[in-house]
Formats: structure tokens, C-alpha cells, sequence
């Protein structure tokens, strides 16, 4: 199978598997919507932790900045989605370049406790600006203008899946191209030896601010599909406890390989709505316990289990 | 003189250690160095003093007549410098060609590298943590060399290394020397090595120069090497 072969097919999974799951779930489409904005920020959050090594809990700041911002945008400029969109994406990407400029002089648990900070940080300042983002309340009644001016978001999720499902589509393909650049070499190579770039030539404080800082525009992104979709933003968008969730499906499904997160969202998010229906209070026992199997026997996370498996049944030796 | 890269005086080390001091050489464009000493002399600290790894406590070092004891590595490698480290450290989860293309994407840069290891032209899809000793060894050069720097520093590069296989190293490196006209520092254990190949020798007896000169100076002085190398030069 040559390259370009490849390509087009790995192309063509996402919009494939979200026909497959609207046919599957026809009347879930609103959850299947929030699948693909986890989604979209966990493959934002592979590029920080996956490709650069920079272990992370503050990813929710731009997730909420980019929520909160399109929120803002939509009550009190305009509800037009696809630039609310641009506006999300941009309050993500400015959160990520301001903390960089600090979090980029840390390592190792100094820079984990500073992502921590930086969050809390952020999320104290929006609940007690409650005359602007609503405090502890959040904002709502967001009533976003039709897509493109044509279609209208429904309340049954139906606009906001194609909609969340074509965003993270798009994303995907840039980050596989952007990965494959020497712009993602870099932030790999760094990850092994990052002394050894900088002998190299190249500028690892400016590389990992770079990185850091198109991870937010992504995560503002999916914050405002979020707010667009969802209709409604609350403090949990900013929370360390989020940050945490989308570290956890990333490791599910396999740090370091774009298609390791997109996995990792729709286990995580499946198991959470099903265990969720069996058990409100205990579901996340059932992801404990499936993250501690994961680990322990599938050290590259499920998509990397499947590679394997893939592989073997090929009778190659794993990469 | 201004295109050269020049230690001045310099006294350099790690933290508040001094590990070598007073340190005065420079090497120009074309020609080469060799640094012998025995382990601990303060061979490694030279070559990243000038990179910027280790800390230079007094003196400068220059690169084309910019002092750059105050700049970042990457910059120093932005102007010309380059260094091979005597670890390889080659990006063990990337592949041959991604090691290559993480320094510099320039195609032209790539066959060059290619043609000058081609034994990594036939590895390019496996990853670096697959390669034997040598091929690290040639892709850690090869990868050094896609900076297209002025200078090549080389740590110890034939440590490990099969007499076949470190022929072939130093075969390809000589070509890359008078090919391209690079000034090369080279630190190596094996004395006959470096006064085949270099036009200039400095041995370090702990921390400091105890000789400069030519590889013919150094045999007919007689005693340094032995002194400070511990072996004969034959």
C-alpha cells in the first residue's frame, strides 16, 4: 500500500465512523457531539504530552478559555458560529502562549504543578468575575445563528455532531500533516534528547511555545464547539478535574499517535455514558479498573494493543 | 582569523567545578585539531564549552569572530558549528530519515548525508533505537552534517566501534573534511588515529594544555604523550 493509499484511507476513517455511529445511534447525537469535541481536545492534548514529553494537568484553561470566550462572544457580539469558532480557538491559543512563556522554563514535576497552578489560577479568576462569565452559575442561554446561515442547531444534537464531527475531521488532518513536518519531527526528537536539538540548531523555547500554543488553539476550539453546541459553560470546563479526565483518555487509547486519542475519547466517553446509566455514583470505578488493566498489560494504550495485534496477525515484528 | 572558531583563556567545567583551564586554540576553516588526554583530562569539556553544555567560568569562546559564550546552542549552531557527541544520542523513537530531516528538511542536505553514510540510505525506515553501534555513530554524523556547518566537532567517535567499521567512519569523515572544507576538532583515544589525520594535536594533562603543536612535533618531543595519554604513539 503506497503512502498516498494510506492517506486516503486514514482520511476517509473519520467521516466513515461518524456515519457508522449516527446509523448506530440515531437518537444519541447530541452525546456522539460531545465525543468529538473530547475528541478534538484530547488530540489536543496528544501534542503537548504525546509528541513533546511535557506532562500536563492545565489543559483545561484553554479548553475553558476557548469556551468561555465563544460563550462571551455569542451574548454579547455575535452568535454567528464560525467565527464564534475562530474566537474560541484564538482565546485558547492566547492562554497557551502567555502560560508557555513560563511553563516553557520548567521541567519535569515543576512544569506539572505549574500547569496545576495556572488552572486553578484561571478558574478562580472566572468564578469570581460573576458579573461577566456568571461565577459559579456559568453562562446560558446561548442561541447560536444558524450554520453558514443555513442550517439551524436542533435540539436533538443532530447539526452539532456534523458540525463538532467535520471540525475534528479537518483538525485531524492538519495535525497528521503537521506531525509528519519537521516541525513535529522537532517536537519528538526534543522529547528524546532535547539537549541534543538544541545542538542542532534548534530553538526549544521557541519550538515548545509554538507547540504549546497551537495545543490551545485546538483545545479553545473544541471549548467553543462546546459552548455552541452544549449551549451552556460552567466552571467544570476550567476544572483540574477535566484536565485530568482527557490525560486519562489519552492513555487509554495511546499517547503519541493522534489515532491513540481519538480512540481514547470514545472508550472513555462510552464506558462513562453506559457505567453512568448502571451505576450514577460508581461509574468511575469501571474506568479505574479498565486504566489499571491498560497500563498494565497495553503500555501504548489501546490503539497501540491494536497495532500490535494488527501486526502479529500480518506476521510483522510491532514498530 | 575571523572565520575561525577560537577558546580564548578559557576556564570551564560544570557547576562550580573547573574542569579544564586556560584553554587557547583556535582552528580555522579546512584544517584540523586533534585533542588527546587520557579519561578525565578535560577533552569533552573543551567541545562543550564551545557548545554551550558546560559552563564557562572565565575566557570566551568565539565562532567567526562573534563571541558566543553567552548565546544559546542552537544559535551557535546557526553559525557553523556543529558536534557529534561522544553518546551519539541519536532520537531513538524516530527513524533514520526523521533523525535527519529533525535537523535541517533541506532535500539537497539529505542525499548529501546519504552519499556520504550509504549505508543509511538502506536503514532509512527503521528507527534509531534498532541501528548497531556504528550506524548510530554514522547517523549521528550524518545528522550533524544536515546543519551544514563550517565546523564538525567529534567526541570520541570511534569508541565502540569494529576496526572495519571505524575505518569506514573516519574514511567518510576525511572525505567530508577536504571535500567540504570544514574545520574539524576531533577527541579520540586512538593516537594513531588523530596524528594520521589532524595537522594540529593538543593533549590535555588534567585540564590544561600540555601540548600544541603538529603530530610531528608531538612525536619528537617523545615524552608528553606517554605522560599524558599513557601510551606510545605506535
Amino acid at each position: 500500500m503506497t503512502n498516498l493509499h494510506r492517506s486516503i484511507g486514514a482520511a476517509a476513517v473519520i467521516p466513515l465512523a461518524a456515519v457508522a455511529l449516527a446509523l448506530i445511534f440515531p437518537n444519541q447525537q447530541a452525546f456522539l457531539a460531545q465525543i468529538a469535541i473530547t475528541a478534538l481536545v484530547v488530540l489536543s492534548l496528544d501534542l503537548v504530552v504525546g509528541f513533546a514529553g511535557l506532562a500536563t494537568l492545565g489543559h483545561a484553561a484553554m479548553y475553558g478559555a476557548g469556551a468561555y470566550g465563544a460563550a462571551l462572544y455569542a451574548l454579547h457580539v455575535w452568535a454567528e458560529p464560525l467565527t464564534g469558532l475562530i474566537v474560541g480557538g484564538l482565546a485558547g491559543a492566547t492562554i497557551a502562549f502567555l502560560s508557555a512563556l513560563m511553563l516553557m522554563r520548567a521541567h519535569g514535576l515543576t512544569f506539572l504543578m505549574m500547569t496545576v497552578a495556572i488552572t486553578q489560577i484561571l478558574y478562580e479568576i472566572v468564578n469570581k468575575s460573576r458579573a461577566v462569565t456568571g461565577g459559579d452559575d456559568g453562562l446560558y442561554g446561548i442561541v447560536m445563528q444558524p450554520l453558514l446561515g443555513v442550517f439551524e442547531f436542533d435540539f436533538y444534537g443532530r447539526l452539532a455532531f456534523w458540525y463538532a464531527a467535520v471540525v475534528l475531521w479537518l483538525v485531524f488532518l492538519l495535525l497528521r500533516h503537521i506531525v509528519a513536518s519537521p516541525f513535529g519531527l522537532t517536537a519528538r526528537a526534543v522529547r528524546d534528547d532535547g539537549d541534543r536539538v538544541a545542538t542542532l540548531g534548534g530553538n526549544i523555547f521557541g519550538h515548545r511555545v509554538a507547540l504549546y500554543t497551537l495545543s490551545g488553539a485546538i483545545a479553545g476550539l473544541a471549548g467553543a464547539l462546546s459552548a455552541q453546541t452544549v449551549q451552556v459553560v460552567g466552571l467544570h470546563s476550567l476544572s483540574v478535574t477535566f484536565s485530568a479526565d482527557i490525560l486519562v483518555m489519552l492513555v487509554m487509547g495511546g499517547a503519541g499517535r493522534l489515532w491513540g486519542g481519538l480512540l481514547g475519547a470514545l472508550v472513555f466517553m462510552m464506558i462513562h455514558h453506559y457505567a453512568a446509566e448502571i451505576d450514577p455514583v460508581r461509574w468511575m470505578l469501571f474506568v479505574g479498573a479498565i486504566l489499571v488493566v491498560i497500563v498494565l498489560f497495553l503500555p501504548k494504550g489501546l490503539f497501540g494493543g491494536l497495532e500490535a495485534l494488527v501486526n502479529r496477525l500480518r506476521g510483522r515484528a510491532p514498530a | 582569523m575571523t572565520d575561525n572558531i577560537a577558546w580564548n583563556a578559557v576556564h570551564a567545567g560544570y557547576g562550580r567545578t573547573v574542569a579544564v583551564e586556560d584553554i587557547s586554540v583556535s582552528v580555522a576553516p579546512g584544517e584540523k585539531l586533534g585533542i588527546l588526554g587520557r579519561n578525565g583530562a578535560g577533552k569533552t569539556t573543551i567541545l562543550r564549552a564551545m557548545m554551550g553544555d558546560a559552563k564557562v567560568h572565565r575566557g570566551t569562546v568565539q565562532v567567526g569572530g562573534a563571541d558566543v559564550t553567552q548565546r544559546p546552542a542552537f544559535q551557535r549552531n546557526k553559525l557553523g558549528v556543529a558536534v557529534v557527541p561522544q553518546t551519539r544520542d541519536v532520537f531513538r523513537s524516530l527513524t533514520v530519515r526523521e533523525n535527519l530531516l529533525s535537523a535541517s528538511a533541506d532535500a539537497g542536505r539529505l542525499d548529501h548525508a546519504v552519499a556520504v553514510f550509504p549505508r543509511l540510505g538502506e536503514r532509512m525506515r527503521n528507527l534509531g533505537a534498532d541501528l548497531s553501534g556504528g550506524e548510530q555513530q554514522m547517523l549521528s554524523i550524518a545528522r550533524a552534517i544536515m546543519t551544514a556547518p563550517r565546523f564538525l566537532m567529534l567526541d570520541e567517535p570511534l569508541e565502540g566501534l569494529s576496526p572495519t567499521v571505524a575505518h569506514a567512519v573516519m574514511d567518510a569523515v576525511r572525505r567530508m573534511v577536504t571535500d567540504e572544507g570544514l574545520g574539524c576538532v576531533l577527541v579520540e583515544q586512538h593516537v594513531r588515529t588523530v596524528l594520521e589525520f589532524c595537522d594540529r594535536v593538543m593533549v590535555i594533562e588534567r585540564g590544561r594544555c600540555a601540548f600544541l603543536g603538529t603530530p610531528d612535533e608531538l612525536e619528537a618531543e617523545g615524552t608528553i604523550l606517554s605522560r599524558a595519554v599513557g601510551i606510545a604513539a605506535h
